[in-house]
């Protein structure tokens, strides 16, 4: 993996690690909808990038685009120093892509279902039965390779997918929420896999729901109806793109205790379990002011504690943010510098 | 274009093919199913036909014959041959159904007062339309010769009726190869709805993340249904020879070829359209419009080609494939007159399937 040669000239930090993918201005229309709206971001080689979304914010879009399976509307993107436009083919050969749905041949066994996606990336021979004897290994298939893939449960569906996904060893993968419905223990494992694979020099791109998972990447960029909103590490992202602190509220009669939180003209408000979360602007300052409200609500007793913030917490502020900016200035400029403020400063 | 990812897919839908019970019987035996069904239930009607006419005796009174029998709508005069042999050459290559033959002597006897005869061919490739015809045309002579009648020559002209490769006029015999063509639609079905399961899948777009390429993916598709077409196809011949004892007095080797040359062009134009499609039911029901619907009522499977449409009924793989059969069993035709049909056949099969590489990008979404 060399650094790509033929992307424009632009100023970049010295201490640049290698570009697995560069998208600049990405744009995908559906007639007047607008899938995916000048999204610019950089996945580094070796990385674990999270694209973190609700349904339908354009994530499969995206992924798409970058393997030529759809044709971008505007914006350029470049894989592995490719053009996803001019070289398709040769991108094809050096990643592998994980769908959204499961989508190997539930006709076919395990086993056979390899065969042919190692065949179709030319593996063949001993190579191939290496390769297939490898993955199923790796993911701990190796005793069910020989049952029809529609047999398989849930999280065996996913292993196999990915194993398919890895067989010809791409250099990067893109995963389209691959642990959907898959329950708690499978999508540990599943991780740990990804894991396993990022630490043998595996680009890694995924894209997610789950608040957890995001967690768990090098960087994330959110993605809400077709833009992303925020770009950074984990961490990162919770430090600097929280507007405010969240209050994490325990109280016996928490519907009442949400009620008389909202009346009071506190922007953020959620229920989780039993806790509340209150989000806003120097909350701090004010928790003898929140207790005192609540008490006089009839929420009952009340332990109030300011809580680092979760990516969630993060995720909804973000979202409210930009939706009203939007009244008032240019989205698409907000955005664009929204990217280059945390790109810049992720590094 | 790699020869080893065609392999890989080859593998793969041969697979499908077995596995699948249901597929595996659309492809194989069904077809001599649907052609048993098919050749118990259809009955017929009478059509306009061409006819020519053999006038050895150039007189006034085999003139008005001929004359009066052109007014007739039913019969579409074909023109004059100059020899006997003609005759029948014209109607082997199909360019008649019937063929009337006025003798020598045929005007003057007439005049005389003395009973003469005519013959008419017939052709008993479309046993149908042909025995009804004769039928009629022998009515329309008697009426003509109406004038000539007395209590001493109760039938001026005597008709020699003689059905030509078909001479028991057995309506399965010309039905039987014809329908094979309904029968042959079966395999296009069947790669249709592959297509369009694989979308439904999901598969195709995880396919189409791999680096096969358009051709691979089309030629893949495309070989296996030919091959099982070809078995099919042989059941369902073994069914019209064996059960319903249809002649075969053409080469079993050249019906081969011509159904393999329709297996391509049908199979070729169902891909083509089900690359257009993203669900099983709509491919289903494009197959049945492009193909079934048309293939029984405008390709002269039952009614012969309407004038007025022989440019769609040529341009549907069945019109061919209907003739070529029907020539091959009952008349023992081979590639030579048959080239026509063959070629449209081939041309149909070439350029469905270049045209799909081409329009073909790995669509999604």
């Amino acid at each position: 993996m060399t650094v790509p040669t033929d992307i424009p000239a632009q100023p970049s930090p010295p201490d640049q690690r290698p570009v697995a993918v560069r998208v600049r201005d990405l744009t995908k229309k559906f007639g007047d909808f607008v899938a995916v709206d000048h999204i610019s971001f950089q996945v580094q080689v070796g990385e674990i990038f999270g694209f973190l979304g609700p349904n339908g914010s354009g994530k499969t879009t995206t992924i798409r685009m970058l393997l030529g399976l759809i044709r971008p509307t505007e914006g350029e993107a470049w894989v592995l120093g490719m053009d996803v436009l001019r070289e398709p083919a040769a991108i094809a050969r050096r990643v592998g892509y994980m769908s959204q749905k499961f989508s190997l041949y539930p006709d076919l066994t395990g086993d056979e279902n390899l065969t042919f996606y190692g065949r179709a990336y030319g593996l063949r021979g001993r190579a191939l039965a290496r390769r297939k004897d490898e993955v199923l290994e790796l993911t701990g298939l190796s005793r069910q390779r020989h049952r029809l893939a529609a047999n398989l449960a849930g999280g065996w569906q996913q292993r196999l997918a990915l194993a398919a996904a890895i067989l010809h060893q791409p250099e990067l993968l893109f995963l389209d929420e691959p642990t959907a419905g898959v329950d708690p223990v499978s999508r540990r494992h599943f991780w740990r896999l990804l894991y396993d694979l990022a630490a043998q020099g595996t680009t890694i791109f995924v894209t997610t729901h789950y608040m957890d998972e995001a967690e768990q990447c090098h960087r994330l960029a959110f993605i809400h109806r077709g833009r992303i909103i925020a770009l950074g590490p984990p961490g990162q992202i919770k430090r600097e793109r929280m507007p405010g602190q969240v209050v994490e509220i325990i109280c016996q009669q928490p519907q009442v205790g949400i009620q008389a939180l909202r009346e009071a003209g506190i922007p953020e408000v959620a229920l989780y379990g039993k806790r509340i979360h209150a989000a806003g602007p120097d909350l701090e300052a004010r928790l003898p002011a929140l207790e005192e409200l609540l008490r006089r609500a009839g929420a009952g007793p009340i332990t109030l504690r300011i809580i680092p913030p979760s990516l969630e917490d993060v995720f909804i502020a973000n979202v409210k943010e930009t939706a009203s900016v939007k009244e008032t200035a240019s989205m698409k400029e907000n955005v664009s510098d929204e990217g280059r403020t945390t790109e810049d400063g992720g590094r | 274009m790699s020869i080893r990812r065609l392999w890989a897919i080859l593998r793969k839908e041969f697979r499908h093919i077995l596995r699948d019970r249901r597929i595996l019987f659309m492809v194989t035996v069904s077809p001599a199913i649907m052609l048993m069904a098919f050749a118990y239930v259809f009955s017929f009607d009478l059509n306009p036909t061409r006819m020519a006419v053999f006038d050895q005796d150039r007189s006034p009174h085999s003139r008005q014959l001929v004359l009066a029998l052109s007014q007739d709508r039913n019969l579409i005069p074909a023109g004059e041959v100059a020899r006997y042999p003609d005759l029948r050459r014209e109607m082997q290559a199909g360019r008649i159904k019937l063929g009337l033959v006025i003798p020598p002597g045929f005007g003057a006897d007439l005049a005389a007062g003395r009973q003469t005869q005519v013959q008419v061919l017939g052709d008993g490739s479309d046993a149908i339309n042909t025995s009804t015809q004769m039928a009629l045309l022998a009515r329309r002579i008697d009426e003509w010769s109406q004038p000539f009648r007395s209590r001493a020559l109760p039938q001026p002209v005597e008709l020699q009726a003689e059905t030509l490769y078909n001479p028991d006029i057995k309506g399965r015999w010309s039905m039987v190869p014809a329908l094979l063509a309904i029968a042959m639609i079966l395999p296009s079905m069947s790669v249709a709805l592959a297509l369009a399961r694989e979308k439904e899948l999901g598969s195709f777009e995880s396919l189409a993340a791999t680096p096969v390429q358009a051709p691979e993916y089309i030629l893949g598709k495309l070989a296996p249904y030919m091959v099982f077409g070809v078995i099919s196809a042989g059941l369902a011949i073994a069914v019209a020879v064996l059960w319903f004892r249809v002649p075969m007095r053409g080469r079993y080797l050249d019906l081969m070829g011509f159904t393999l040359l329709y297996l391509w062009a049908t199979l070729g134009i169902s891909i083509f359209v089900s690359s257009f499609i993203t669900n099983q039911s709509t491919a289903l029901r494009a197959v049945l419009l492009l193909f079934l619907v048309p293939s029984f009522f405008l390709t002269g499977l039952i009614i012969p080609i309407d004038e007025q449409a022989r440019l769609v009924a040529y341009s549907l793989p069945a019109t061919h494939y209907v003739a070529i059969n029907r020539a091959v069993f009952l008349k023992g035709l081979s590639w030579g007159p048959l080239g026509f049909h063959a070629f449209l056949l081939l041309a149909m099969g070439l350029l469905s399937t270049v045209l799909t590489v081409l329009s073909f990008r790995k669509r999604v979404g």
